[in-house]
């Protein structure tokens, strides 16, 4: 059950009507969300609610073991770290090393037979485990909480609009919502439907045609044009952002029916004028994750430059490998790190402010749109090998085929609207962009997603973030 | 109240805008797409059809959505009154399922015919002169005023018993002397009245919708349909429940009339069985579409109107291929309503009247 679809859309309703219904009983609300995220989870694959509900049973003891025996909390977390990164690890990348294992073995003429395959992959997992840890990791900082019980903190990690793909919610900003009453505010319902529409757009109108030019150049035996393999990384960019952003906007739309404020996951990020600035717009809830459970305290920026280019380094290859359990996330996430540290050697100040000069922010937009380009690259293809032989292409074929013109009309036809509407976000400096604007203008927003969402929208069943 | 007033105008202004703007993006959609006037009435009828002296006919480079017509107002490529040089002219006759209603475009059975005949090295040139909804007779004055200019060679004439459905013989003959009229489409009829941008949604939600409720909303649309009809009908409704004796004589009537207008123009009739499969579910669909029918007519009628026909082609000497047992027992050949071509099914129709008729040696003697 995605939320494009129309099981969802029912699912969502039952439910949005129930919990208002309750409107003043919000611990019931808190219980009716909860057997409602089980259930949706359990659309999946009835041993996902199973396994989530024993690890997240696992955390809640150990963090009141914690608060009572502070003396001891170091075990406590050491067994919460075990237990949640060791269930994430054999579930997502145990194959991925035994796989390397034995092939490195052989390079050595030891045979082995891989010992276990098989493994199942909650939908998720990612997601859930990292905002758990959220709340494991702060209580072992002794950051205060109130106290919270089992079924709140059950909701916490399982409210079903963040469920697959995030935001990761940060425990300090979800669970006192989840403590306390939740009021109805047309604000928030008007906002939720927008982010709800705007997301189904990204997703269904721009990345599901999107998908049409680029899953040809990344399918198995592929031959075509430099222009035709340039057009499908371009589209790729669109694609997976429209998709993954699309999902959080959904996400985030839905939360704020429920009447919860959920953190935005993406700002603008093609926008970006350098690596750094689109780290800060992409993913943002991991990316500030990371940043404050893995690069601070691994030292941060604080012990000179080589330490903080390691620290970077690491954190970026563990973005990757966060990704999948596959070389080409690792040196996506290695390339990343490259890219933030060359951009800290070479750019003396690191202000997230623009340049004056609107030209040369653009220009700078432009090289930082072209650089994350090669990291789709890496990201997309199967192999490291297809990504060479891609690139190779481009650079032998593109200069003498050229590009066609109706792929990039193609290409033009399905992202306009999106950079139309992204500008207007830009310039307004507000994600809601339908915000004090008069009702007809609504009434013709509205139609217009509804149009090309509805009736040109693609048909896919899936996410691309659901498999990280 | 004040406040309540605001927001009702409000609400109203907001469903105006945009309830105009899908139907305007929807009618600039067809435009850049299909080249449909933005302004206008644009339905399958009206983009399609025209009438002139002889009734209902197509409408010359009428086009309407995956649809279009050539010069003649025929599917298919373009035609010259002059027959080009060692190629056997084909025309086919039909209602829906030969002017290919669902078929993707080019894999109506007509067209899927010139290409196996192309396949078995035989230069054949396939006219589709068929009408969706026409009637057996209008088909026969169709040919007769609008095909035989073309001089073919082969006739092949796909029958169906719809015509003949409860029509007693004073409407029958009423219906012989009155010119012929657009056929009604009930659903057609309903995208005319309605936004264009209606149709559309209907066409594309529907079939995302779970089966389940698909199936709900379906039933209930066929039990409003039926009430409207019973309303209308009266005791009239379902009256007929066998094959009466004037309904066989029309059919008669009209197969000799067929063959005498054949026979006259010199051209070969090759006459095809109606390959419908009659199941509980279309059996309880088509009284939609035919009223004053009951379920066992239509079972007597898949029986006896073919003895009719098979009877009548032998006695006359009238090639008769009959396509029932080919096509029977299969789901993947036909559109769910078990009466239309999916495009396998119009191929399979395509190959067993090329098979059986290369293998006919009076035939094969015309092959150029």
């Amino acid at each position: 059950m995605v939320f494009n679809s129309i099981s969802f859309l029912g699912f969502f309703l039952l439910v949005f009507a129930a919990y208002w219904s309750l409107k003043a009983h919000w611990r019931i609300q808190n219980t009716l969300l909860l057997i409602a995220s089980y259930l949706f989870y359990g659309f999946w694959d009835w041993r996902f609610p199973v396994l989530m509900a024993a690890t997240t049973g696992i955390d809640y003891l150990m963090t009141n073991l914690m608060r009572w025996s502070p003396q001891r909390r170091k075990a406590y977390l050491a067994v919460s770290l075990v237990s949640n990164l060791g269930v994430l690890f054999a579930l997502k990348y145990f194959n991925f090393f035994q796989d390397n294992l034995v092939s490195a073995l052989g390079q050595f003429g030891v045979e082995v037979s891989p010992w276990f395959t098989g493994v199942f992959l909650p939908v998720g997992i990612s997601f859930y485990t990292f905002q758990r840890l959220t709340f494991v990791i702060d209580v072992y900082r002794e950051d205060a909480y109130q106290e919270v019980g089992f079924f709140d903190f059950a909701l916490f990690v399982s409210f079903f609009p963040l469920l697959l793909s995030g935001p990761i919610e940060r425990a300090k900003q979800l669970i006192p919502q989840l403590l306390r009453a939740r009021d109805w505010q047309s604000s928030h319902v008007e906002q939720g439907i927008w982010l709800i529409s705007w997301g189904l757009f990204k997703k269904m109108f721009v990345a599901d045609n999107l998908a049409t030019l680029v899953d040809p150049v990344f399918q198995e035996g592929w031959h075509g044009s430099g222009g035709e393999a340039l057009v499908a990384i371009y589209a790729y960019a669109f694609q997976i952002y429209c998709d993954f952003s699309g999902y959080s906007d959904v996400a985030i739309g839905l939360a704020k029916l429920l009447g919860f404020d959920v953190r935005w996951n993406f700002n603008l990020p093609y926008f970006a004028t350098n690596p750094s600035d689109f780290w800060r717009r992409w993913h943002i809830s991991l990316s500030t994750w990371l940043r404050d459970y893995v690069f601070i305290p691994m030292g941060g920026s604080r012990h000179g430059e080589w330490s903080t280019r390691r620290n970077l380094m690491a954190t970026m290859v563990l973005v990757g490998l966060w990704h999948g359990a596959a070389w080409t996330f690792v040196v996506w996430g290695a390339y990343h790190g490259l890219l933030l540290i060359v951009h800290r050697a070479v750019s003396p100040e690191r202000s997230a402010e623009e340049h004056p000069l609107i030209t040369v922010a653009v220009a700078r937009a432009a090289v930082t749109f072209h650089l994350i380009c090669v990291g789709w690259l890496l990201f997309r293809a199967s192999s490291l090998q297809q990504a060479a032989d891609i690139f190779v292409t481009i650079v032998s074929t593109l200069v003498p085929n050229g590009i066609s013109l109706t792929l990039l009309g193609q290409l033009a036809g399905y992202i306009s609207l999106l950079l139309l509407v992204q500008f207007v976000q830009r310039v307004k400096g507000s994600l809601l962009v339908l915000e004090g604007t008069s009702v007809p203008l609504k009434g013709i927003a509205y139609g217009i997603l509804f149009y090309l969402t509805v009736l040109h929208g693609g048909t896919s069943n899936s996410f691309i973030y659901f498999q990280f | 109240m004040k406040k309540e007033v605001k927001e009702v105008v409000q609400w109203a202004v907001f469903t105006a805008s945009f309830v105009a703007t899908i139907e305007l993006a929807s009618r600039v959609d067809q435009w850049l797409t299909y080249g449909a006037p933005i302004l206008g009435v644009y339905t399958y009828d009206s983009a399609l059809f025209t009438s002139d002296e002889y009734g209902i006919r197509g409408k010359p480079n009428g086009h309407y959505e995956k649809w279009i017509l050539n010069s003649s107002g025929f599917r298919g490529d373009d035609v010259t009154l002059e027959k080009p040089a060692s190629s056997l002219r084909v025309v086919c006759i039909g209602a829906s399922e030969t002017f290919g209603f669902y078929e993707q475009p080019g894999n109506e059975w007509p067209h899927q015919l010139e290409q196996a005949l192309l396949h078995r090295q035989i230069q054949g040139e396939v006219i589709n002169g068929a009408i969706a909804g026409m009637s057996l007779p209008q088909r026969i004055q169709h040919l007769k005023n609008r095909l035989l200019p073309f001089k073919p060679d082969v006739v092949i004439f796909m029958l169906e018993y719809g015509s003949y459905a409860g029509l007693t013989s004073e409407r029958i003959e009423a219906r012989e002397r009155a010119p012929m009229a657009l056929p009604v489409q009930h659903d057609m009829v309903d995208g005319v009245k309605s936004l264009r941008v209606m149709s559309r949604l209907k066409d594309v939600v529907l079939p995302k919708l779970p089966m389940p409720i698909q199936e709900l909303v379906g039933n209930m649309k066929r039990r409003l349909q039926i009430r409207t009809i019973k309303q209308e009908l009266g005791p009239a409704y379902r009256s007929f429940q066998q094959v009466q004796p004037f309904e066989r004589q029309a059919l008669e009537r009209d197969l000799e009339t067929l063959r005498n207008l054949a026979e006259t123009a010199g051209v070969r009739l090759i006459l095809v069985s109606p390959a419908m499969w009659f199941t509980e579910r279309n059996l309880a669909d088509i009284v939609i579409s035919w009223p004053y029918l009951d379920e066992s007519w239509w079972r007597e009628a898949g029986t006896v109107l073919p003895l009719v026909a098979k009877a009548f082609a032998r006695q006359h000497d009238v090639f008769y291929i009959d396509l029932s047992e080919t096509m029977r027992g299969s789901e993947e050949i036909y559109m769910r309503d078990f009466l239309h071509f999916s495009d396998r099914g119009a191929k399979l129709v395509a190959d067993v009247i090329v098979e059986q008729v290369t293998a006919k040696p009076s035939f094969s003697g015309m092959i150029p």
